[in-house]
């Protein structure tokens, strides 16, 4: 019963035309800003009028998709000749560096080095026809990266081994468990070899999706439950058998399947700009190939931490919509539920993009923007016991959400026409 | 199959809109009749369990229907005043999904068959498949009677369900609640008086929160007897007699103008039968424009 019940509020909420058409501009306005507009514009005045367009008129050559074709076939290309890499022990590495410097010299590792006229026309050392200083240049930043890397990785060790003396000394068990955790963690090998990526920035850490989405829950659920107020069917409802509770919890339903389809739809959309816009390359590398998530606790690729970013986003979506909803149960008008919603939103989106000094205030949508909580390893101490902030987050507003639904529901059953 | 009213108090802040009003009703079309602002919606919103009173008690079968919860919720039905309902809602829809909100396990077979035939009795089977949005204000009324019979109530609150109604609609819907409500209580609250004389068991006045008068339409109409007069005037001296005495009609002549006059006592006047509309023009001659 609740399952139809739920069929019914999904229509009453989003298949009205003035959802449906902001739906629609909001979906286009999210590839048209995802797939970077302002690059794509660049793009074209330089097919039209620069030295691509120039080379195109020399020999009718390459056109942008013929670009596009050779960046997706390069990255293939390199992945395959990388992956080997990945698979070598540490003596292997070892030789194999050492093979390098000796053929090119002490400066074939250094990020800004000068291929020389022997790199240049020397013999392949992957058996390509590539030259070899593309694969020294990428493989040289890598090892780069991976020694800073390594460094970083030793300081937290050592520091997590001298608080972890400490805390045993004075019996403190969360920090106990907390530097042990982080031993652990840096001391776990990863893989190290990670090839290029493309286009995951603009939509892992840039894309405006969220904040569209949100608007959408919130023109969604706002209105749920005083919108029957203002047409007067609230009367049908609350004279039924099943008006008091089992409608409400429809709404609810429908609101958590609106939010997360919307999130779902939206992150799909945005994936297929950046793809569009030149191809998606990378996903399988390991995710701290990003600067920014270089110190990201799990040793995930680029497409498990864009599955975890989405499942953020969601429940972030999902709880907008269990508090949009029990403002509706709460208040006597749309206006008001709206104007209650815009401040929640408002309120919610400033605490994202300037977080406060404690994350125990982070507002309900912090988690859309995850990287906030996976960009460094720090933990919450939930009864001694370290805690990722993301997950206190998740718990934290699971259990407000249940509350202000259980809240809303018994001011619900007992609400009266008011004259 | 018992409804009682007892000792039913409501005060706004700064009105009373009930005032000990008592009562109880068995199966049968009861008229709930007053003026605008006697308190009529307030009565049945209260019956309907959607508005606290401020004090007494609604029983059914002799419990509360607060403690009856959903079980009376279950037995009941209930047109509001003038619902907007879902307009992008088709109106077989909008009574299936009453279906699923009243609790009623049919299956679709039988759940089909129940919307066609409620469609047809508020003669709306042509517009089934049509939104609400499209729907007259009386086509809305009509399909929010069919909502509160789709679950074969006992007790069926209509309030002004004829409201919007053309005459022909209104003779339909008269002649299908005398039908049903053969094992119902229905309580019909309207200010036309002729829409309930034919069919209501009992019509209970209600004035100002009050209730006046209680009893079947021929006995209230027979406690006006000789309280309802004819007399022809010259067409100058209707405006006099408008002023000082209630004129139920006024009917123009060749040489003059016959009014129907409900009074008292009317010198020169002929005392004439008296109908149902009389009965309400002399309890609520007092408080009839207060709108």
């Amino acid at each position: 019963m609740v399952g139809k019940l739920t069929r019914y509020e999904l229509k009453k909420s989003i298949l009205n035309k003035f959802f449906l058409i902001i739906f629609c501009l909001f979906l286009v306005l999210n590839v048209v800003l995802t797939g970077g507009l302002l690059d794509y514009l660049d793009l074209l005045e330089s097919i039209a009028t620069g030295p691509m367009a120039e080379a195109a008129a020399e020999d009718g050559g390459p056109s942008i998709w013929d670009y596009l074709s050779d960046a997706q076939e390069n990255g293939d290309y390199m992945r395959q000749t990388y992956g080997p890499l990945a698979d070598m022990t540490p003596e292997e590495r070892t030789e194999f560096e050492t093979a390098m410097v000796e053929k090119y010299g002490s400066d074939v590792f250094s990020p800004s080095f000068i291929p020389t006229a022997e790199m240049m026309t020397g013999p392949d050392y992957f058996g390509t026809d590539f030259g070899d200083f593309t694969y020294i240049g990428n493989y040289a930043s890598l090892l780069q990266k991976n020694l800073d890397n390594q460094a970083a990785w030793d300081t937290a060790v050592n520091a997590a081994k001298a608080y972890g003396r400490d805390a045993l000394a004075a019996g403190d068990n969360y920090g106990i468990r907390r530097n042990l955790q982080i031993i652990r963690l840096y001391s776990t090998p990863r893989e190290e070899i990670t090839s290029r990526t493309y286009n995951w920035e603009e939509y892992l850490f840039q894309s405006p999706t969220m904040l569209l989405v949100f608007l959408l829950v919130l023109l969604a659920c706002a209105g749920s439950v005083t919108g029957e107020r203002d047409r007067q069917t609230w009367m049908l409802l609350h004279t039924a058998k099943n008006g008091k509770g089992k409608t409400l919890l429809a709404k609810y339903l429908a609101g958590a399947i609106t939010a997360a389809g919307l999130t779902v739809l939206f992150q799909l959309a945005s994936l297929g700009a950046a793809w569009i816009k030149g191809g998606l390359m990378g996903g399988t590398q390991p995710v701290t190939v990003f600067e920014v998530l270089r110190m990201f606790p799990y040793p995930f690729t680029v497409w498990q931490y864009a599955l975890l970013a989405l499942g953020c986003q969601a429940f972030a979506a999902v709880l907008l919509s269990v508090l949009l909803t029990s403002i509706s149960a709460f208040s006597k008008t749309s206006v008001i539920s709206y104007g209650a919603g815009v401040l929640l939103l408002g309120v919610s989106l400033l605490l994202v993009f300037d977080p406060p000094r404690s994350p125990w205030l982070d507002g309900p949508l912090a988690l859309a923007r995850p990287l906030t909580y996976f960009s460094s390893y720090d933990t919450a101490n939930l009864f001694g016991f370290p805690v990722l902030w993301a997950v206190v987050q998740a718990a934290l507003w699971s259990i407000i959400g249940a509350v202000c639904a259980i809240l809303a529901y018994r001011v619900y059953r007992r609400k009266r026409r008011a004259v | 199959m018992e409804l009682t009213v007892q000792n039913l108090t409501k005060q706004y802040p700064k009105k009373r809109a009930l005032d000990d009003v008592s009562f109880t009703l068995e199966a049968g079309v009861y008229g709930l009749l007053g003026p605008n602002g006697a308190g009529k919606t307030t009565l049945v919103n209260i019956i309907a369990g959607i508005l606290l009173p401020t004090s007494g008690s609604v029983r059914w079968d002799g419990t509360d229907i607060y403690a009856l919860d959903w079980r009376y919720r279950q037995i009941l039905g209930f047109q509001p005043q003038t619902p907007s309902l879902y307009k992008s809602f088709r109106a077989e829809e909008f009574l299936r999904y009453m279906a699923a909100v009243k609790g009623m396990k049919l299956s679709r077979k039988e759940l089909n068959a129940t919307v066609d035939r409620l469609l047809e009795t508020v003669n709306l089977r042509e517009d089934g498949k049509r939104k609400i949005g499209e729907f007259s204000g009386g086509m809305r009324q009509r399909l929010g009677i069919a909502q509160a019979l789709l679950n074969d109530p006992q007790l069926l609150l209509l309030d002004e369900p004829t409201a919007g109604l053309d005459p022909q609609e209104r003779v339909r819907l008269r002649n299908v609640l005398a039908t049903v409500a053969l094992d119902k209580v229905v309580i019909w609250t309207t200010h036309i008086a002729s829409d309930i004389e034919f069919i209501a068991r009992d019509i209970l006045m209600l004035r100002a929160g009050q209730l006046i008068a209680r009893g079947t339409p021929q006995a209230l109409v027979a406690g006006m007897q000789g309280k309802v007069f004819s007399l022809p005037v010259a067409p100058e001296a209707v405006a006099a007699w408008q002023a000082k005495a209630l004129v139920g009609n006024v009917q123009r002549r060749e040489q003059d103008v016959l009014l129907r006059v409900v009074a008292d006592e009317c010198p020169g006047g002929q005392p004439i039968q008296p109908d149902l509309e009389d009965v309400y023009l002399y309890h609520f001659q007092e408080v009839s424009g207060e709108g």
